[in-house]
């Protein structure tokens, strides 16, 4: 039996900006299950972010949340408890949830720890706020187990050092330290890997894998590039223009695309056995969203529009029970359309891969 | 609602998929003039701005009172008397034609000490900040140590040489003035020479100088105007500070500080003798800082 | 670290040399000669000029000049206190000038520094306003100003504060000086205070130590306020320089017979040497000033003190 450890149902996020109210977020749904990692795929501004920020409470002055539901559920001594994380009160969320139950992993390590600050008083300062009691002795034993849980040899050094001294890649296995010091049940992940180099990246990304593992954690995998999640993920939403626009499993999304965005983002995916000349990427910018979207956000676009897509919004449609799409493509009524034959190739390869790798 | 008319779902007659951007786009100058414009302090205060200099400007041509020609029989009058709005000094000098008379003096002071800061601070930033180096490396050792140097050093050493007066403060600012305004043009620089655009011009064969000038300068403007706003109320400022400490603008010629160090002895019997000035420098002063406030909120986007 | 400092000492030697230079050149362009007394002949004059070695080749002169100046020998005043040394007279009233000084600066900076903090952490609701527009009044106000309206107020209406300087009550005499003296002090560090804390309240490292669930208390003293703490520092030089400028007006406000007013004096008196005097006395001072606040800076930010190793 899967247990759903979080629930969004139909937020809608607005900013106030000068340019008018943006509609980052225009009603957006899925669930997280325990020791799942959901991708939430997309270009920046697509709203990914945005629809994270109310989970940890994160409120900024402009920002108003016109509707929705975040369910989260979690052990308590009482056993399990749901709550609508935006009904409880910013207190409750400061002091139950946030760092002890919701963690967070974010984009940019060479920013995100605080540059006047040992890296052991940082650790120490996350491990304290989920467990006050904990004594000097036994604080000290925990911050180096945890700087050596992401994998860091020397860490009775480490832990003296300020974060200018550390290099990006170990900057953020101390974040993911900091995330984990009070052993959270959901990991959110904003583009840990956006800013590392390429190998670095690969590291990064196998330390959130094993510790995904070994510690049955549900992870929120935010990224712009899907090449990022394949190894990682089990689900994959794709959002375009605050909405989710396909959701499927891994496989789902990788060996049976159906969204023209997905196949977009899955052609720009650098392919580092072929020898591409010019990586394909996805014309045009992300629309205004201060103004009302008529049809298919993505239809002017889109290659592949029907007439429909700039007069009414496609529903999801289901392509089978865990996995749906947004594209009119998938009516009944619309011409056969194939994937794109570059892609088509590189999913036969692909899929070829993975038989491999299971045998 | 929708018409299932035949072709919806036919491909779309426009596939020819290009930037497709349909929001209100600003330009750069737009935008920062909308922000601006929101900043209700910031209006108010060009508007007071706008008055001040009108009456400062206007004032002693149209007055029947002239600023500096002394009636022994008509001194220390309160304000509204014998057509004295702000009544008379005891030399029987009408207060509001000398306040009109001494803004003016303040203003161009200021304008006047402002705009050859202005040509220097850039042009020394501009050179220092594009060519780099050791070009750079030299003008920046000459600011830090210019900058060491306070301003009333430069200032107090100046009047004892030559005379106190417009010219003595006015070469004391081009002397040190200009040190923060080259500061930030030369980072502005450094910023965007970096940039797509003006690495383009400079393989495209473009010379340094048009480089400049058509791609760099305009880029700058902003933090320009906003750094030469905030400059305005620090020459005020130091004008009526020498005035206060005895090493202003010779008499009868009236600056407000002058006048305010004037009337400050007299306060207490003759209140409205300090009160006039202090109300006028106090407004400049305000609004200046209120308007280069406005105008770095609106350039930086807050 | 070690080149920082080595920087920032050559830097304040080259400055401290140059404005000698200027001192001595413009003692040579002053109009007239130290010893332009009428009643003193030609021949009275050249004595004097071969005694303080003012005959020497010009190079000789200044080294000369250089040496007194380094080791505290101005020379003695002309005007204002006839035949007193300069030394003795710019520490008599340096005194006072430096109580007053202090007073200010420690007023100003702890003041703004919670008017500061409380518009940050209230953003834009009416404490920010209200911090804001005593601020931005602070800033444009000049401090002579400033001295007008509380001492009409306090001494003239009120009469609870004395409105002159009185050496019998060297602290209550001083209170109203000081606050005149504070409140361009106070206003600057309000806003810088306000805006670090903004921005800081904005960075990334705001974000993840919020997402630790630590007390909004524990949050902004540790991570907010300790950080604008550090950085406070950079603005405290020129502050103080400002604020050195600041007394002169100020004493001369108050009637405090304080180095400003000396200064003033001087100036006022054509008195060369006293003025030549305070002006290297006030050079030291402000590039002790900028030194110190320097080191202090990268004693404390570990970005700079760790950074001898590259």
């Amino acid at each position: 039996m899967t247990e759903t450890v979080l629930e969004i149902k139909n937020l809608q996020v607005e900013y106030h900006t000068e340019h008018g109210d943006v509609q980052a977020v225009r009603g957006i749904n899925y669930k997280v299950n325990k020791g799942e990692t959901v991708a939430l795929v997309g270009e920046s501004g697509c709203g990914k972010s945005a629809s994270v920020k109310p989970i940890m409470g994160e409120k900024e002055a402009n920002q108003v949340i016109k509707s929705g539901e975040i369910n989260f559920t979690y052990q308590t001594e009482n056993g399990q408890k749901t709550v609508d994380l935006l009904k409880i009160s910013p207190k409750e969320v400061q002091s139950q949830i946030k760092g002890k139950e919701i963690a967070m992993v974010f984009q940019d390590p060479m920013t995100s720890l605080d540059p006047t600050m040992k890296i052991e008083k940082q650790i120490a300062e996350a491990v304290k706020a989920s467990s006050p009691q904990i004594n000097k002795e036994q604080l000290n034993k925990r911050v180096l187990e945890l700087i050596e849980t992401v994998g860091i040899q020397n860490a009775d050094v480490v832990k003296k050092q300020y974060p200018h001294q550390l290099s990006g890649g170990m900057r953020q296995r101390i974040v993911i330290a900091i995330a984990l010091s009070g052993n959270p049940s959901l990991l959110i992940c904003d583009e840990p890997t956006t800013g590392l180099d390429v190998t670095i990246q690969a590291k990064i990304l196998n330390l959130i894998k094993d510790i995904q593992k070994s510690r049955k954690l549900s992870v929120i995998f935010i990224t712009h590039n899907l090449g990022v999640v394949a190894n990682i993920a089990t689900n994959v939403n794709v959002m375009y223009a605050g909405k989710i626009v396909e959701t499927g499993t891994t496989e789902d999304i990788f060996f049976d695309p159906r969204h023209p965005y997905t196949w977009g983002l899955l052609e720009s995916v650098p392919d580092v056995n072929e020898a591409v000349k010019e990586l394909p990427t996805i014309a045009g910018t992300i629309p205004d969203l201060t103004q009302p979207v008529v049809g298919d956000a993505f239809a002017p676009r889109n290659k592949y529009a029907l007439n429909i897509d700039f007069k009414e919004q496609p529903p999801m449609f289901e392509v089978n029970d865990h996995h749906y799409a947004a594209t009119w493509l998938l009516d009944k009524r619309a011409p056969k359309v194939e994937i794109p034959t570059v892609l088509k190739r590189r999913i036969e390869k692909m899929k070829k891969e993975a038989e491999a790798d299971g045998e | 609602m929708t018409d299932n008319k035949n072709n919806d779902f036919e491909f779309a007659q426009n596939p020819e998929v290009e930037d497709h951007y349909s929001g209100k786009s600003y330009s750069y100058g737009q935008l920062i003039w909308h922000r601006f414009l929101r900043n209700k302090g910031a209006v108010v205060s060009v508007v007071v701005l706008v008055i001040i200099t009108l009456i400062a400007f206007l004032a002693p041509h149209f007055s029947q009172f002239s600023p500096t020609t002394p009636y022994p029989n008509q001194s220390n009058l309160a304000p509204g008397t014998n057509g004295h709005w702000f009544g008379t000094d005891n030399l029987g000098r009408d207060i509001f034609v000398r306040v009109a008379a001494g803004t003016s003096v303040s203003l161009r002071v200021a304008l006047v000490a402002m705009a050859i800061d202005l040509v220097i601070g850039t042009s020394y930033g501009l050179i220092s900040g594009y060519f780099g180096g050791k070009i750079d490396l030299f003008m920046q050792r000459i600011t830090e140590i210019l900058s060491t140097i306070p301003m009333i050093i430069i200032v107090t050493l100046l009047v004892l040489v030559m005379k106190p007066g417009l010219i003595s403060i006015i070469t004391a600012m081009m002397i040190v003035g200009w040190i923060n305004m080259s500061r930030i043009v030369r980072a502005q620089v450094l910023e965007l020479k970096s940039r797509e655009y003006v690495l383009s011009a400079r393989t495209m064969g473009e010379s340094n100088f048009k480089i400049i000038f058509s791609q760099i300068l305009p880029n700058t403007l902003g933090q320009i105007i906003t750094t030469f706003m905030l400059s305005i109320p620090n020459a005020i400022f130091l004008e009526a500070f020498l005035a206060f400490i005895g090493l202003g603008v010779p008499a009868p010629l009236a600056s407000l500080g002058t006048m305010i160090n004037d009337g400050y002895t007299q306060a207490i019997v003759y209140p409205y003798m300090v009160f006039f000035p202090v109300l006028f420098l106090a407004l400049i002063m305000l609004s200046f800082n209120i308007i280069a406030d406005g105008l770095r909120d609106a350039i930086e986007g807050s | 670290m070690k080149k920082y400092v080595l920087k920032r000492l050559l830097i304040a030697v080259v400055t401290l040399f140059l404005i000698t230079l200027i001192l001595f050149v413009m003692e040579k362009a002053m109009p007239g000669s130290p010893f332009n007394d009428e009643k003193m002949s030609h021949a009275q004059v050249a004595a004097l000029y071969r005694k303080y070695g003012l005959d020497g080749p010009i190079w000789l002169q200044f080294f000369n000049y250089l040496k007194n100046m380094i080791t505290g020998d101005f020379g003695v005043s002309y005007t204002v206190q006839v035949n007193t040394p300069v030394t003795t007279m710019i520490f008599q009233h340096f005194k006072i000038s430096l109580q007053i000084g202090l007073q200010a600066t420690i007023l100003g900076s702890i003041i703004g520094f919670f008017m500061g903090v409380l518009a940050a952490v209230k953003k834009g609701t009416i404490w920010d306003n209200l911090m804001t527009g005593i601020s931005v009044l602070g800033i444009s106000l000049p401090n002579f100003v400033v001295a007008l309206i509380i001492s009409l107020i306090f001494s003239y209406k009120l009469m609870v504060l004395p409105g002159t300087y009185q050496q019998t009550q060297p602290f209550v005499s001083s209170i109203l000086p000081t606050i005149a003296l504070s409140t361009f002090t106070m206003a600057s560090i309000e806003r810088y205070v306000r805006n670090d804390m903004i921005t800081i309240m904005d960075s990334d490292y705001y974000r993840l130590a919020d997402s630790k669930g630590i007390k909004k208390y524990q949050l902004i003293m540790h991570h907010v306020i300790r950080n604008t703490l550090i950085s406070v520092i950079t603005v405290l030089a020129p502050l103080m320089i400002d604020l050195i400028a600041g007394s002169m007006v100020i004493e001369k406000a108050f009637a405090i017979p304080g180095l400003g007013t000396l200064y003033i004096s001087a100036i006022q008196a054509n008195d060369y040497n006293v003025v030549l005097g305070i002006t290297f006395f006030y050079a030291v001072l402000f590039i002790g000033i900028m030194l110190v606040v320097d080191i202090l800076y990268g004693l404390i930010d570990p970005r700079i003190r760790l950074d001898e190793g590259e």
